[in-house]
């Protein structure tokens, strides 16, 4: 089965919440790293957090253009995809 | 029972002057919040040029042999690393031995860049184990300020100056200084590095984190299974003092929990090859380290080169040895 939007929607919020990242619970997929506040280390500890929630394995080249929830999301929704790894 | 290494002295010695965030402030586009909430950084020391880095390893190398109750003419063999030492050649090891006082010692530097500080011990303890020396002084030597570019956001806020060691001996050792694990890989020395003519040091921060907790946690969890220990078993960890975010994220994925994590990047920030010997210590010191403890250390800088390694905090001689 394939993952869904929303999982990684909710994997996300749980991270920046772990990472203390205010308004973490409110996050939508509009919502930038800027606007966040969540800079370049917080974002390899969301990544770490997908990686392992989803199986997947996300690159140094995969991760530099990711600017955004929906950009995080869509990324691991296709490497998922691309790894037919289980959800 | 086979001869094995072990620490039975630790000193320590930083700089006088005290680099405040708020002193950033007058020249960098940064803030005291920000600098705190980013790195746990408050202040730094910087050598101010008064004192050499040999005048500061060797306050730390009295300090350390002291407390394990010997004189320097003791030591067969100095091990100093660092990437900062006072002279490009020759080292810093050959004066310090002799500033010391150790009566002609062997004396080597040794660039493992921030992991310098464990390939050091772990070579002393090679040396000890195999007989060919019978006591060392590890020292932890830097002054990071002399390799900073002072108006980079990214690292001037990062590093630092200071110094540390510890008297390694052969001994009837239940544990000692457990083997290390010590890795490298060169293909990502572009990511943090000092150019020969630049000499300062630049670093990909992002890509290095990243690299940094995974390996460090990797490395920690093979020298527990080698030391046949556990998570469980760990009394102290101390991760090298990059920064306070690195030293959180290691302790998370290890499974580590908080009051077991000692760390001072507080005060002391980034000190390379320093900053493991530093904080131990500063733990001793504040209590936290005891003897018997075992202490999980790991430290990855620039190579790459990482490692880790279980050492058991000044371990009694066991009796008749």
């Amino acid at each position: 089965m394939a993952i869904q939007e929303n999982d990684v929607l909710e994997e996300i919020r749980d991270q920046l919440e772990a990472i203390k990242v205010p308004g973490a619970r409110d996050a939508t997929p509009e919502n930038t790293w800027t606007e966040l506040d969540v800079d370049s280390l917080d974002l390899v500890e969301l990544v770490k957090a997908l990686e392992d929630r989803f199986e997947i394995t996300i690159s140094d080249d995969d991760l530099k253009p990711i600017e955004s929830v929906g950009d995080a999301i869509a990324l691991t929704i296709r490497l998922s995809e691309a790894e037919g790894a289980p959800a | 029972m086979t001869l094995k290494a072990g620490v039975t002295g630790i000193g320590s010695a930083l700089p006088e002057h005290v680099v405040t965030n708020k002193d950033l402030e007058a020249y960098l586009d940064t803030t005291d919040a920000w600098i705190q909430r980013r790195t746990g950084i408050r202040e730094r020391r910087h050598l101010n040029g008064t004192v050499t880095l040999t005048d500061l390893a060797a306050e730390a190398c009295r300090d350390a042999l002291q407390d394990a109750g010997r004189e320097a003419a003791d030591i067969d063999h100095v091990i100093v690393a660092t990437f900062t030492p006072d002279r490009l050649m020759p080292g810093l090891a050959p004066k310090l031995a002799t500033v010391l006082g150790t009566d002609g010692a062997g004396a080597i530097d040794v660039n493992a860049a921030c992991a310098g500080f464990l390939y050091g011990l772990d070579q002393s303890a090679a040396l000890i184990e195999s007989g060919r020396v019978q006591r060392a002084l590890v020292v932890g030597a830097e002054a990071l300020s002399r390799v900073t570019d002072p108006h980079d956001r990214g690292t001037a806020i990062l590093f630092a100056d200071g110094a540390a060691a510890v008297v390694v001996e052969a001994g009837a050792f239940e544990n000692g200084c457990s083997p290390f694990v010590l890795c490298s890989d060169g293909e990502h020395g572009d990511l943090l590095y000092a150019e020969r003519e630049e000499r300062l040091l630049r670093m990909e921060g992002q890509e290095v984190y990243r690299h940094a907790v995974e390996r460090m946690v990797e490395a920690t969890r093979e020298a527990l299974r080698r030391a046949d220990l556990t998570v469980d078993d760990i009394d102290v960890l101390i991760v090298h003092q990059a920064n306070q975010r690195i030293i959180d994220a290691a302790a998370r994925r290890l499974g580590v929990p908080e009051e077991k994590v000692f760390a001072n990047v507080d005060t002391i920030a980034n000190t390379s090859s320093a900053s493991i010997p530093l904080a131990l210590h500063h733990a001793e010191q504040r209590g936290h380290l005891k003897p018997g403890h075992t202490v999980a250390l790991a430290a990855f800088g620039g190579g790459f080169v990482w490692g880790a390694g279980i050492v058991t905090w000044k371990e009694r001689v066991h009796a008749g040895a």
